[in-house]
């Protein structure tokens, strides 16, 4: 019987499942894959997590808690550095240590360091693959298919196709929104927030059948993030920060006519990129931008109603600012 | 040109010192305070942790005062929010109106950074600067003394409150030494000072209670609602972890052989976290760890609500006081904490503490 790997379908899973799947598959490892978030899923969380800390790790301890005993290794990977330069959240490097120390009868945590600071990650997916052949060769292929399938993943969302149907999984929206599309809105926030249907509430359906058509951050190229990000005279240094900075800010100026912010509520670093992007909106006098606050107490009802007045106010909006927009 | 520094324990007064030796006009907030808070709190975004919050209040009390330029400590590139204070403080400050300048210390250009240091130091000569940092760093080091001598004498005091009284009479004493030479002279009258507290019979052993947590909360009794006062007078006996001293050799790389150093704590935590997760979690993890080894009774850890890394620390924490049988106590502090409220916390802690060496069958042991 195969090794079986789970990897909890939580945090930066929303990114690089395709990577580590691929990874994992070409090792002849079997990978099993917790369900998408239920409510059940989300209250063992809360029992077992930290109680102040964010949605997300209170989420992701629910699919951990829910692979305990499905799989032989559990893959909660720690990132340290994404790209050399830039930070992630604290989180991210205690992720593993906090799983361990909370869920109990954990079976063995699987806790490669990505720090590309220090080594490639090629050099991290070798040491990984070690740990189940040791034929580093078929290791070497494995991961060049991984990076393979991720870039064409990559391909595939940017060109605005859905990210769980990018990664293989069945189709979550309706091919046909209720409603035809007649405003542009950027939704900006963590993949985790804006990709977890359960804990933003289906955000994305619920926009489109009121009338909008949607760009996430992935749908933009790196370089039209970096130049928005040059507007802020000191950029944040998180990665994912950046990069919801500098989509906002590309949306902002003239991408779209109103820009959606997902916040996961204790979100450390969002609570001051909202107060920068409140900021520069401000200077810039745009469109609207609303910052909306998830936790897992975050009602139905609230949240539609709030929508309905952005979507309301972005229809309103006079004429002539929808004139000097950028869009092709 | 009038420069302020943000207020964190007493580093502002060392800070004041080295400026005022180079000759640097200082401007400083007063401490923090109530009013400092709530204007912080009316200004800053919401879900900021508290530090933050306070840091905007000292700093528009003190531009108010006449200050010039704020000198942001810290500025690193994360992973905690403290690097990006100061980035998200100049927008509020400037949105209300203020004109200041802001010197961070991040810049990857050196000949920026050469530039910052010539506008600190007046462009005096080097041994002059030299001369400067060495009695900001002798006159931090005696001002953590002047703290562990109060953490010891507070729970033998006789009459509550001398230690106290005594302890801002040696604050002031050092703040009041104005020459690298003098300071010999106000450290022995400093210890005479201690000395002469009443105290009670000399075999008392009283609780020994590790104090664990972000930085700024430990080191600010105004954040953390004078904790470790409360504790002492509840005859308790406090030890810190956290201090300005090796917070600042640690940012200077120069406690790696230190065996007090961040490194200890790091081997320590290893068994329960691998990784620095940013701010002091490691050091929480490590010393807690430590704490219990060397026969501890209890660890108090203190972190401001939303603190990311006391986060990933508060969730190993509670393995950690399970596996080594310590028990910790989390006080999570935003500008909603009460004082009674702590107490109250604070003194069913010490009552824990209490039981559980009397059932042990050790108490007050001669």
């Amino acid at each position: 019987m195969p090794v079986r790997v789970g990897i909890p379908r939580a945090m930066m899973f929303y990114r690089y499942y395709p990577l580590w799947n691929t990874f994992f598959h070409e090792l002849g490892v079997e990978v099993i894959v917790s369900p998408p978030t239920s409510k059940r899923l989300v209250d063992r969380g809360v029992m077992h997590a930290p109680e102040d800390t964010c949605l997300p790790v209170k989420v992701a301890m629910g699919h951990v808690e829910w692979l305990r005993d499905k799989a032989d290794f559990i893959f909660i990977p720690r990132l340290v550095h994404i790209s050399p330069k830039y930070a992630t959240c604290p989180k991210f490097l205690g992720l593993p240590d906090i799983m361990r120390a909370d869920v109990a009868d954990l079976p063995p945590v699987l806790d490669p360091t990505f720090d590309s600071k220090k080594e490639s990650f090629a050099r991290t997916f070798m040491r990984l693959g070690k740990k189940f052949t040791r034929n580093s060769f078929k290791v070497r292929r494995a991961y060049k298919s991984a990076t393979a399938e991720y870039n064409r993943f990559r391909e595939l969302i940017s060109g605005g196709m859905e990210v769980l149907e990018a990664m293989g999984f069945d189709k979550q929206r309706e091919a046909q929104p209720s409603a035809q599309a007649s405003i542009l809105i950027g939704i900006v926030g963590r993949p985790y927030n804006l990709y977890d249907r359960y804990t933003n509430m289906d955000l994305f359906r619920k926009l489109e059948n009121m009338g909008a058509q949607l760009v996430t951050p992935d749908m933009l190229a790196s370089s039209a993030i970096e130049e928005a990000l040059t507007m802020v005279e000191r950029p944040p240094y998180w990665e994912l920060a950046r990069e919801i900075v500098g989509s906002a800010l590309h949306f902002l100026s003239g991408h779209a006519e109103g820009v959606i912010h997902l916040i996961s509520f204790e979100c450390g670093p969002d609570s001051l990129i909202q107060y920068l992007l409140e900021f520069e909106n401000r200077n810039l006098r745009s469109i609207p931008y609303v910052p909306l606050v998830l936790d897992e107490h975050t009602g139905e009802a609230g949240l539609v109603t709030r929508l309905e007045a952005f979507v309301d106010m972005v229809v309103r909006k006079p004429d002539n600012m929808k004139r000097s927009l950028k869009i092709g | 040109m009038k420069f302020t520094v943000p207020h964190m324990g007493k580093l502002d007064i060392a800070c004041k010192a080295i400026l005022e030796m180079l000759g640097q006009e200082v401007v400083l907030p007063p401490p923090p305070n109530k009013k400092a808070l709530s204007l912080g709190v009316r200004y800053s975004p919401e879900l900021v942790c508290l530090p933050f919050k306070v840091n905007v209040g000292n700093f528009i009390e003190a531009l108010e005062r006449g200050a010039e330029t704020i000198i942001m400590l810290g500025g690193c590139n994360g992973p905690c929010r403290f690097g990006y204070y100061g980035t998200v403080q100049k927008l509020i400050l400037e949105s209300l109106g203020y004109e200041f300048d802001m010197l961070y210390f991040d810049s990857p250009n050196l000949k920026d950074i050469r530039h910052k240091v010539d506008l600190l130091t007046g462009g005096k000569p080097v041994w002059k600067v030299l001369r400067a940092l060495s009695f900001g760093w002798k006159l931090i080091n005696l001002l953590e003394e002047i703290e562990i001598l109060t953490h010891k004498a507070r729970p033998r005091e006789l009459r509550k409150g001398d230690t106290t009284k005594t302890y801002d009479k040696a604050i002031s004493l050092a703040e009041n030494a104005s020459s690298p030479d003098s300071l010999k002279r106000v450290r022995s009258g400093i210890l005479s000072l201690f000395d002469q507290i009443p105290k009670i019979q000399d075999n008392c052993r009283p609780l020994k209670v590790g104090v664990v947590g972000e930085i700024y909360t430990v080191l600010e009794p105004f954040v953390n609602l004078d904790v470790e006062k409360h504790l002492g007078e509840m005859g308790v006996e406090v030890h810190r972890a956290v201090w300005v001293s090796s917070w600042l050799r640690h940012s200077f790389h120069i406690d790696r052989w230190d065996p007090k150093g961040r490194g200890a704590a790091t081997a320590a935590a290893y068994p329960y976290l691998r990784h620095h997760a940013g701010g002091e979690s490691i050091v929480s993890v490590g010393a807690t760890v430590r704490f219990a080894r060397q026969g501890y009774d209890g660890v108090v850890h203190l972190m401001p609500f939303t603190c990311m890394p006391e986060v990933v620390a508060q969730g190993i924490l509670s393995k950690v006081s399970r596996d080594l049988d310590i028990p910790v106590l989390t006080i999570i502090l935003d500008e909603h904490s009460g004082q009674a409220g702590i107490m109250t916390r604070l003194e069913a802690f010490a009552d824990l503490l209490i039981r559980r060496r009397e059932s042990r069958g050790n108490i007050y042991a001669s």
